[in-house]
């Protein structure tokens, strides 16, 4: 029997210790002596105590009391009202204590009376919030709240910690009985109940999960599409809330419309983007870069010239040599310039240098306000490379007038020097015509004066042709050609005999093969020299012209038994008309040699000269097949 | 009657250097042929009373001859003309610089070569 009591009894304290226990609210039962009966985790919690509820059982509360007075603001207070609470052993309710680091809690205290007698104390302590209040106070707070929360004119939500709503206002779903029926549930299972697309519960799920985990706010953004086809845009805000009081957490969605903050960030985009489009179409490099000189904004076009895009500053795309830009780029940050231009020469990927003319003017970084540059690159290489070829036009154009005078100087000289011998020639003709001297006196004069007219002619005729010769009016037509009956038709027209009654002969060597010849210019080069040959062997045997044929060439010399030619005189007469400041030097006769060697030249052959004063010269044309 | 007036012709031009002795000659000069500088350098040691010069020549031109003639003390008072084909307007300050008294130019009238020689022959 005493054992069913024991038994009982025990069975009872254990009941009441789980109901305390699962309390947030610290209790304290003591006996009328106070002692103490029962005390649960929250109450050894909130007075951190560092025992167990158990071990406290049986101990005196006084000690315990004082041991812990020391956790309140005013420890003497406390002590003397609990004394006096215990006195008056009246109801306590919702009295206010305040420990140390500010917390408030409320008291409640009750006198245990059985039998009009005092058996024990129970006392509870609880946080002071709003909640603990206004449901001590009002038992509709809950209501109330709902209502506040429906002031709030934006949707609002409340989840516990498995993601069901606990609470949804009627901006966020104005249909009560969906709202009804949305509490309890998670989105997901709403949307599968309704058959609603589950994309957002999914994405909200994984917020929701973040926001709980992280302990913060995570935010999401949908987009909604409504039936008239219209687009909104929402920002979602999923808030973990968890306090001490109660160890659930739970979750506050808010959410924002942000339709005009996304249509004007879209346009702004879009703006960004057409800008960039601009930017990218221009045939200008256009950099922006900033205070530091670190690039901000650089076009397509930097790379579509080939140069190399992948550095963060300046100085790295442009490069350090060229030291102007930057100083000039310091100079227009540091207000010192309004704006700067200069030129600047970059080496490609490929390795080749390209030519930039450009342009700084100061520019405004738009996050931080800071100031910065905005250069922008012309190529200019084709103008550069264009203007040295102007300077070098310019400078052979120099040349070409030094030698045009050069060139007017000696023909001045060549005509003055016949023109004096025929003017005095025929001054001293007059003056023995005056005194009556004989025609046999006069005669050499007059021949004189014949000679002096024809090699005049035969010096303009040159001069005709090199200047055709310059003026590329003289073109190249090779045609294949009999060599020997050509030259024989050249020496039966004028060397067969020759003016003084001379005979050109002719011979040939080796088996004549056909060549291609542009015979107006060979029948001048042979003319030339066969005149030559001619002239300056007045009272020798005639000249002989002789064909030689090889493998891979024909060679005709006119060989004559002459005066011959001075050594130094040789290189002279192949000096060559455009090349010399000294063509005043090419004394006489000279330029008709220029026009036979370029003749030949023209031919792809050449021609040499082989002389011995006093006995006669050989010029030898080679001609290739 | 004075001494008849001896100039000194260098010219290597052979047509020329001939026509010029004749005319001279038919003017009453007493005529020095040289038909190069180097001739007409030697020649100046005759002391003729006038030297007319070619200027372009081969070996010794004008220009180094009249340099000659002035730097020995010999030969450099004798009146020095140019007679020349070399036009341009450089070679005759050119020529004057180097002490000639005259610089003319080919084609040449006999009247006015003969009129310099008589102004200025000593």
């Amino acid at each position: 029997m005493d054992v069913s009591n024991t038994y009982q009894h025990l069975l009872h304290k254990q009941k009441q210790q789980l109901i305390f226990n699962s309390i947030a609210d610290a209790v304290l039962i003591e006996t009328a002596d106070r002692h103490i009966e029962f005390v649960n985790q929250s109450f050894c919690s909130l007075f951190k105590l560092s025992i167990s509820p158990e071990e406290l059982i049986g101990k005196s509360s006084t000690n315990s009391g004082f041991a812990s007075s020391f956790l309140f603001k005013n420890p003497s207070k406390f002590i003397y009202r609990v004394e006096e609470i215990i006195e008056e052993a009246q109801p306590v309710s919702q009295e206010r204590v305040v420990l140390y680091d500010g917390t408030t809690y409320l008291r409640d205290y009750f006198p245990l009376i059985i039998n009009d007698a005092i058996t024990g104390h129970l006392w509870l302590y609880k946080p002071f919030t709003f909640v603990h209040v206004a449901k001590a106070n009002n038992p509709h707070l809950l209501t109330i709240f709902e209502k506040v929360l429906e002031t709030i004119s934006v949707p609002i939500a409340i989840f516990d910690a498995e993601k069901r709503y606990l609470f949804v206002n009627k901006i966020t779903l104005p249909n009560a009985d969906k709202r009804k029926l949305l509490i309890g549930k998670t989105l997901l299972e709403y949307c599968n109940f309704y058959n609603l697309p589950t994309n957002i519960a999914l994405q909200e799920a994984e917020c929701f999960n973040q926001a709980v985990d992280q302990q913060t706010a995570v935010r999401f953004e949908e987009e909604r599409t409504a039936k008239n086809g219209k687009s909104t845009w929402w920002q979602h805000i999923l808030y973990p809330i968890s306090t001490n009081e109660d160890l659930n957490t739970y979750v506050v969605k808010y959410s924002i419309d942000i339709t005009a903050t996304k249509q004007s960030t879209q346009v702004l985009q879009q703006t960004i983007e057409g800008y960039t489009h601009i930017l990218n179409s221009l045939s200008e490099v256009v950099v922006v870069a900033d205070n530091q000189l670190r690039v901000d904004f650089l076009n397509k076009v930097w790379e579509d010239f080939g140069n190399n895009a992948e550095y963060e500053n300046l100085f790295g795309l442009i490069g350090i040599k060229n030291y102007e830009f930057y100083k000039q780029a310091f100079a227009v940050l540091g207000n010192t310039a309004a704006n700067a231009k200069g030129r600047l020469q970059l080496a490609q990927k490929n390795g080749s240098k390209k030519w930039f003319q450009y342009h700084i003017t100061d520019g405004i970084k738009s996050t931080t306000n800071d100031k910065g540059i905005v250069a922008i690159l012309n190529d200019i290489t084709n103008e550069v490379h264009l203007e040295e070829n102007l300077l070098e036009v310019v400078k052979r154009e120099k040349e070409l007038n030094d030698l045009k005078s050069a060139f007017v100087n000696m023909v001045s000289h060549e005509l003055r020097t016949p023109l004096a011998v025929i003017s005095s020639g025929a001054e001293i003709i007059q003056m023995m015509l005056e005194v009556g001297k004989p025609a046999s006196d006069i005669t050499p004069f007059t021949s004189q004066i014949i000679t002096e007219v024809e090699r005049m002619t035969a010096f303009m005729n040159d001069l005709l042709m090199v200047s055709k010769i310059e003026a590329g009016k003289i073109d190249f037509h090779a045609e294949q050609t009999d060599l020997l009956s050509f030259i024989n038709s050249i020496a039966t027209n004028a060397y067969q005999p020759w003016k003084d009654g001379r005979q050109l002969s002719v011979t040939t060597k080796g088996k004549a093969t056909a060549i291609a010849v542009d015979t107006k210019m060979l029948r001048h080069v042979l003319q030339n020299l066969i005149d030559n040959a001619f002239k300056y062997s007045t009272n020798k045997p005639a000249p002989i012209l002789r064909v030689r044929y090889s493998n891979t060439y024909a060679t005709i010399s006119v060989i004559d038994n002459g005066i011959g030619i001075h050594q130094e005189d040789i290189v002279k007469l192949f000096a060559s008309f455009s090349r010399g400041r000294n063509v005043a030097n090419i004394a006489g006769t000279g330029m008709g040699l220029v026009v036979v060697k370029y003749f030949v030249q023209q031919h792809g052959g050449s021609i040499t000269i082989k002389s011995k004063l006093d006995a006669g010269s050989i010029f030898s044309v080679k001609l290739p097949y | 009657m004075s001494k008849p007036i001896t100039v000194l012709i260098i010219e290597d031009e052979a047509n020329l250097l001939q026509n010029i002795s004749s005319i001279l000659g038919l003017y009453g000069f007493n005529v020095l042929q040289a038909s190069s500088g180097e001739q007409g350098i030697a020649l100046a040691n005759k002391l003729p009373n006038i030297i007319v010069c070619d200027v372009m020549m081969e070996g010794l031109n004008g220009f180094d001859v009249i340099t000659q003639i002035r730097a020995n003390t010999a030969t450099q008072h004798i009146p020095f003309i140019f007679l020349t084909a070399w036009a341009d307007v450089n070679e005759k300050e050119k020529g004057l610089a180097l002490g000639a008294q005259a610089y003319l130019t080919k084609p040449f009238v006999a009247k006015d070569l003969v009129k310099v020689i008589n102004e200025f022959a000593k």
